[in-house]
């Protein structure tokens, strides 16, 4: 028995390399399937077409900036609308806080196409809503004021050497009660160090994704043949 | 009788040596030598089209057409060929957004894939927009640690599938990764998600044992290694190591879910002592990860597969 066992080894040894790997990389060096491509053509002249469709005409150009930003403001403002929208009063968001970071680039004034608002929003993000207690929004408050702003909507707030004004909903932060924010759930998760938005008291996932809601925005106001305004209201001073 | 297999190189004799016990009889040269080679991707996540060349991380590297072409040439050079992919199929283009998978499904029944499984992102749409593009998946989904009786997949998905290559028998089974935190409740549905390394132990068991197979593959998406500092959070989540350290009977696994870029795969040694070769091409298509095997089918010699890493 043993001696066939040997016999076996040293002819398979003969054989050489039994065992041989390759993470082959695709690059310019191998032409593309004709007949991949052909499946591909139209599915993708399709998807162009798609993409260079304007939504909306812009007033001005969006851009992106802290403290407060043209940009920053118009999304934070629609993302709350459209999260006000879609929950019950009982659960009615009160601020909407997200990070300048996720908006991925500028919009120009003038025709916005869909393709540039994957382009702003390549990721998938969806709005979560979180309840938070007035502990956890000092924290939030202490975190733009290390930031210098991050894109918020449903407050109004100053900054002082030590202490804050805030206003939400046009009345001061309540000590007594909890709060209903707007955010995305990377950062509900603690992305961009939003680590206030760890364990709140609730969270809902909408499962509305951030871009569906800009899109549905956008294509909102292009069809009522209105056009996109924003301007920085003074929503974020820091003394 | 049941038959066995030996992939290995002189080498490794001693540790062949070493795994050899129970012998009852044998069945000499069969088959002999027989080739075989695996194709294997994860994570392509809708890339359709090779990265723009202005990319700062992929210029102009991956795309379906060019890895359909690939394909073509080994299938040209080679008899015995598996393609299998790993997970997240979907999600990360536009190509997914608009038309939710059908061109992904398509190009990949076209190259002739023999077999996927479930990643996460993969029940974007919901379990219903997965099922609706299923009609254009000529391959089948294996996944053996969801339970999925309640939910319209139990139909379509295979626990595990033999496949038959040159009169190799090579049995594949899937692990997916726990859905809940990962993909919203309302998408996932009824999936339950159940303790990936007691199923593996159920579908090596029964791959080797039961259905004579003399390689098994475990396709997954379960992630590399959680240990990194990026993982941070999710330090206990069950990944590839574990359950090659944890199993047996399992000769391959490849993986998916961290985007890892394997270039070579990692070796690690099984409950019983043996190897395991763990692999993952990164993501987005941007490698196609290619096993070269030789398997000596002479029976009753081993008492499971033994993989060496190549010895250059």
């Amino acid at each position: 028995m043993r001696w066939l066992l040997w016999l076996t080894v040293t002819l398979s040894a003969c054989s050489g390399s039994v065992i041989e790997y390759q993470a082959v990389e695709m690059n310019d060096s191998i032409l593309g399937d004709v007949l991949s491509e052909s499946i591909i053509t139209p599915y993708r002249d399709s998807l162009e077409l798609t993409m260079n469709t304007i939504l909306v005409q812009s007033e001005v150009p969006l851009t992106r900036a802290i403290p407060e930003s043209t940009l920053g403001n118009l999304i934070s403002d629609l993302l709350l609308e459209r999260a006000q929208i879609e929950m019950p009063d009982s659960l009615l968001p009160d601020l909407c806080l997200i990070n300048i970071g996720g908006l991925r680039v500028d919009l120009p004034d003038g025709g916005i196409s869909i393709g540039k608002v994957f382009e702003l929003m390549p990721f998938e993000n969806e709005l979560d809503i979180l309840e938070l207690s007035p502990e956890k929004m000092l924290e939030m408050l202490d975190y733009l004021r290390e930031k210098g702003g991050q894109p918020f909507s449903g407050m109004t707030l100053t900054i002082k050497p030590s202490t804050y004004d805030c206003e939400i909903n046009g009345k001061p932060l309540d000590e007594n009660r909890t709060y209903y924010i707007v955010t995305s759930d990377y950062l509900a998760d603690g992305g961009d160090k939003m680590y206030f938005f760890k364990e709140p008291l609730s969270r809902i996932q909408t499962g509305i994704k951030i871009r569906d809601a800009i899109l549905d925005h956008f294509r909102i106001v292009g069809l009522a043949n209105k056009s996109l305004k924003s301007e920085m209201d003074r929503r974020l001073i820091i003394e | 009788m049941k038959r066995r297999n030996f992939i290995k190189q002189s080498a490794f004799a001693g540790a062949s040596l070493a795994a050899l016990g129970g012998l009852s009889s044998c069945r000499l040269n069969e088959l002999g030598v027989v080739k075989l080679t695996i194709l294997h991707t994860n994570d392509v996540h809708s890339r359709i089209d090779p990265f723009p060349t202005t990319d700062s991380k992929y210029p102009g590297l991956g795309g379906f057409a060019r890895r359909a072409e690939m394909v073509k040439q080994v299938r040209a050079e080679e008899k015995n060929v598996l393609l299998l992919d790993s997970g997240d199929i979907f999600q990360g283009t536009p190509y997914f957004n608009y038309y939710g998978g059908e061109l992904e499904f398509k190009l990949m029944s076209e190259m002739g894939y023999d077999a996927a499984t479930f990643g996460n992102h993969d029940f974007d749409n919901g379990i219903e927009g997965f099922t609706r593009q299923l009609p254009h998946a000529k391959f089948p989904f294996i996944n053996s640690n969801y339970e999925l009786s309640d939910t319209p997949l139990s139909e379509t998905t295979l626990k595990n599938k033999v496949f038959e290559k040159g009169g190799l028998r090579i049995g594949v089974f899937g692990l997916g990764i726990e859905l809940e935190g990962l993909v919203n409740p309302k998408l996932y549905g009824n999936i339950r998600y159940t303790d990936p390394i007691a199923e593996t132990d159920r579908q090596a068991s029964f791959l080797k044992h039961e259905a004579n197979c003399d390689l098994v593959i475990c396709l997954s998406h379960l992630g590399y290694d959680y240990n990194a500092e990026k993982y941070n959070f999710d330090k206990d989540r069950v990944c590839d190591k574990h359950v090659a350290i944890n199993s047996q009977n399992v000769d391959i696994i490849l993986g998916g879910h961290t985007h890892t870029f394997l270039d070579q795969p990692q070796y690690f040694t099984n409950k019983t002592g043996q190897n395991v070769m763990v692999c993952q091409v990164g993501w987005a298509g941007i490698k196609l990860g290619r096993i070269d095997l030789q398997v000596d089918t002479v029976s009753g010699l081993f008492g499971s597969a033994y993989i060496a890493p190549k010895v250059s």
